[in-house]
C-alpha cells in the first residue's frame, strides 16, 4: 500500500471528528459516498485523533478485531485494538510525533473474543484541508492464514517449534543450539509421544548438516532381520525377492542426520553392528563382502530405562556409552501441566488452519479437565484428543462435552495421580461393545490412537 | 488478600502479555496496608508467571490477556479480573466496592455477561479523570 497523508480526497467525515469541509448538499453525497468507499476497503481502516481516541472504524476493521464501530468510537485505541506495542512503541502515536508513516509493521492483536490475531500495520497521518493535524489513520490487515500456511509449509522445525515455557524444558532448549554444533551423538530420553523426534528434528536443523538428508527409522516397528537390511541395505541376490540392491538408511543419511528411535527395542545382534558403524563409520550391506562408510549423524531415543536394560542383559552397555555422549531427556506432559494452555492453543491453530472450523477457544472446564488428565500418551495423546474435539465441535468453543470420553471420565486428583480405573475400564468396555468389538472405531470414538486402546486393553486384562 | 494490577502510567497496561510493571497491593480486609511496584520481566510467557507467583499476588486485575497466559495464571490458582480499562486508583476503588462488573471499568466489548453497546458513531465518550500516559 502506498503510504502518505490521507487528506481526505473526496470529503469524507469520519465520525466524531471533522476534517474540514463545509455543509451543503454535496458535501453530503460526497460524504456518504466516502463512506461506502471507506467500508467496502478489504483492509481494516480506524482513524484517531490527536489524542488517539478513536473516531471512525471500518466494517473490514470490524470483521477483523470483533469489535462494532460502536464499541470502539471514541474509545481510546490501545483498549480497542490492544497489541504488544501499545506500551512502548504504538505506530499511531510514533506517526503522530514525528509526522513519519509506520510501514506494514507486524503485530499481534487480542481481538474482542480474545483470540490472538497477526496483523500488519501501516499508520499514516491525517490532515484537514487546511493541512493542520487532526488525527492519524491505521490500515491493516489479518496475516493468520497466511502464516498458518506459511508454518504448514515450512517443515524446517526450529527451537520456538518446541512450545513449552516449563523450566526442565527450557533448560532442554538452551542446550539444544550447542548440542546441534558439536555433531556429537545423542541420546534422547522420555516417554512416547512426549516429543523426543520433535527434539532430535530440531537438533538436525540447527546443525551444520541441516542441508543434508534427515532420516528416521523406528526400532521397535520392524522385525530384526528387516531392520538389518532397512538400516544397512543390501545386495542383489542377498536373499530371497531380493532381485536388486538396495540403499540402506546408513548410506541414505551419509552427510545427514539419523534417527533411530526405540532403540531399546533393537536385537542384541544388530546392536553390535551398530556399534561398528558408531566407532569408525564403517559398516557392510547385507550379502556384500565390501565395506562402505558413512558420515551420518545418529540420533537415538527410546523411552526404556536403558540402564535397566543393559543390567537385564537386553542392551550392550559398550553401545549404551557410544551413543549417550550427550543424553537429553523429555519429560513426560504430567510433569508439565503448564504447557497444557499452550500446546492447546498451538494445536487450534494448527487445526484451524486445516480444517477450516472458526474454533478459536476452549471453554474453562474443559482446560480444566484437561489439566487435571495424566496423559499416559503425553503431547501425541493432547493432540489427538484436540483433534477428536475439533471434529465434534460445530461452534466456535471446545466445550467439556467435545473431549474424548478418556479425558472426561478420569476421576483423578489434580496432578494426575490416582485415577478411578473402574470408571475407565467400564468407559472402554461399553465403548467396544458399542462397536461390536471394533477397536479402530471405539478408539476413534474415544479419542485415542488403537495403539493405545491396545495397551489399555492389556492392563485391564480385556485381551489374551 | 494480595491484589495486583500492571500499570502503565497511571493506567491499568493495556496488555498484560507486554506490560512492564505490576503494583502489588496488600489489603487487611478493606484497608490498603502496603504497596509495592514489581517489574515484568520481558520473554516468554513463563518468566512472567512465575513473577506474579513469586510475588505471592492472589488476585489480579489486568486489561487485555492472551488466552494462554490467562490459562496458566488460573491454572496456577491465581484469580484473575481481566479486560479491566481506565484508572489503576479508579479500578482499585471499584474492586473495593464490587464495581469492577461495571461497563465504565471494562474494555470495549466486555460486559461480563450485560450487552452494553454504546449508541451512535459520533461521540467521544471519556471516562471522568481519564489521562493517556
Amino acid at each position: 500500500m502506498t503510504v502518505g497523508v490521507w487528506s481526505d480526497p473526496v470529503g469524507f467525515q469520519p465520525a466524531g471528528t471533522y476534517l474540514g469541509r463545509g455543509g451543503g448538499n454535496g458535501t453530503d453525497v460526497r460524504s456518504k459516498l466516502s463512506e461506502i468507499i471507506f467500508d467496502s476497503i478489504s483492509d481494516g481502516v480506524f482513524t484517531v485523533d490527536r489524542d488517539c481516541i478513536i473516531t471512525s472504524f471500518n466494517r473490514a476493521a470490524e470483521r477483523i478485531t470483533g469489535f462494532a464501530s460502536d464499541e470502539a468510537v471514541g474509545k481510546h485505541c490501545f483498549d480497542v485494538f490492544r497489541t504488544e506495542i501499545c506500551h512502548k512503541q504504538c505506530a499511531l502515536k510514533d506517526t503522530l510525533k514525528t509526522a513519519d508513516p509506520v510501514e506494514n509493521s507486524r503485530v499481534t492483536i487480542i481481538t474482542r473474543d480474545k483470540r490472538e490475531v497477526p496483523i500488519r500495520v501501516t499508520t499514516t497521518l491525517l490532515r484537514d484541508r487546511q493541512e493542520q493535524v487532526v488525527g492519524a489513520v491505521e490500515f491493516f490487515h489479518d496475516v493468520s492464514e497466511l502464516e498458518d500456511l506459511r508454518d504448514s509449509l515450512d517443515r524446517k522445525r526450529g527451537l520456538d517449534d518446541i512450545v513449552s515455557v516449563n523450566a526442565r524444558m527450557q533448560q532442554l532448549i538452551k542446550l539444544l543450539p550447542d548440542v546441534a554444533e558439536s555433531e556429537c551423538n545423542v541420546l534422547i530420553g522420555g516417554p512416547s509421544g512426549a516429543g523426543k523426534e520433535l527434539v532430535a528434528q530440531v537438533i538436525h536443523n540447527l546443525s551444520p548438516r541441516r542441508y543434508g538428508p534427515y532420516i528416521k527409522i523406528n526400532c521397535a516397528a520392524l522385525p530384526a532381520p528387516l531392520l538389518e537390511s532397512e538400516l544397512f541395505g543390501y545386495e542383489k541376490g542377498a536373499f530371497t525377492d531380493a532381485k536388486r540392491a538396495k540403499p540402506g538408511q546408513f548410506s541414505l543419511a551419509d552427510g545427514g542426520t539419523l534417527l533411530l528411535d526405540e532403540i531399546g527395542e533393537m536385537d542384541i545382534s544388530l546392536q553390535v553392528k551398530l556399534l561398528r558403524v558408531l566407532n569408525n563409520g564403517e559398516y557392510q550391506p547385507l550379502g556384500s563382502t565390501r565395506t562402505c562408510r558413512t558420515d551420518a549423524r545418529i540420533i537415538a531415543a527410546s523411552n526404556a530405562n536403558l540402564r535397566q536394560e543393559i543390567e537385564r542383559g537386553n542392551f550392550r552397555e559398550d553401545l549404551y556409552y557410544r551413543i549417550n555422549v550427550v543424553d537429553l531427556e523429555v519429560p513426560p506432559l504430567r510433569d508439565r501441566p503448564e504447557d497444557i494452555p499452550l500446546l492447546v492453543n498451538h494445536f487450534l491453530r494448527s487445526f484451524r488452519s486445516r480444517r477450516r472450523k472458526v474454533i478459536s477457544s476452549m471453554h474453562p472446564d474443559a482446560m480444566k479437565a484437561l489439566r487435571r488428565y495424566a496423559w499416559p500418551g503425553n503431547v501425541r495423546e493432547l493432540q489427538n484428543a484436540i483433534e477428536h474435539a475439533f471434529v465434534m465441535c460445530h461452534g466456535d468453543e471446545i466445550e467439556l462435552g467435545h473431549l474424548p470420553l478418556l479425558v472426561v471420565s478420569r476421576n483423578e486428583v489434580v496432578g494426575g495421580v490416582a485415577y478411578n480405573h473402574d470408571t475407565e475400564r467400564q468407559v472402554i468396555v461399553e465403548t467396544l461393545q458399542r462397536h461390536n468389538g471394533n477397536r479402530t472405531r471405539a478408539a476413534a470414538e474415544l479419542g485415542v490412537h488403537r495403539s493405545t486402546l491396545w495397551r489399555k486393553l492389556k492392563s485391564y486384562g480385556l485381551v489374551s | 488478600m494480595r491484589v495486583a494490577i500492571p500499570v502503565w502510567g497511571s493506567r491499568v497496561s493495556p496488555v498484560f502479555d507486554a506490560a512492564g510493571l505490576l503494583l502489588v497491593v496488600d489489603y487487611a480486609g478493606d484497608r490498603e496496608v502496603k504497596r509495592h511496584l514489581v517489574e515484568l520481566p520481558t520473554g516468554p510467557l513463563s518468566g512472567l508467571v512465575n513473577t506474579v507467583l513469586a510475588s505471592r499476588t492472589e488476585e489480579l486485575l489486568c486489561g487485555a490477556i492472551s488466552r494462554p497466559l490467562l490459562d496458566m495464571l488460573q491454572g496456577e490458582g491465581i484469580s484473575v479480573t481481566p479486560f479491566l480499562a481506565g484508572e489503576v486508583e479508579c479500578l482499585l476503588e471499584a474492586r473495593l466496592g464490587g464495581r469492577l462488573a461495571d461497563p465504565c471499568y471494562l474494555m470495549p466489548g466486555c460486559c461480563r455477561g450485560r450487552r452494553h453497546r454504546q449508541r451512535g458513531r459520533g461521540g467521544h465518550h471519556r471516562t471522568a479523570g481519564r489521562k493517556e500516559p
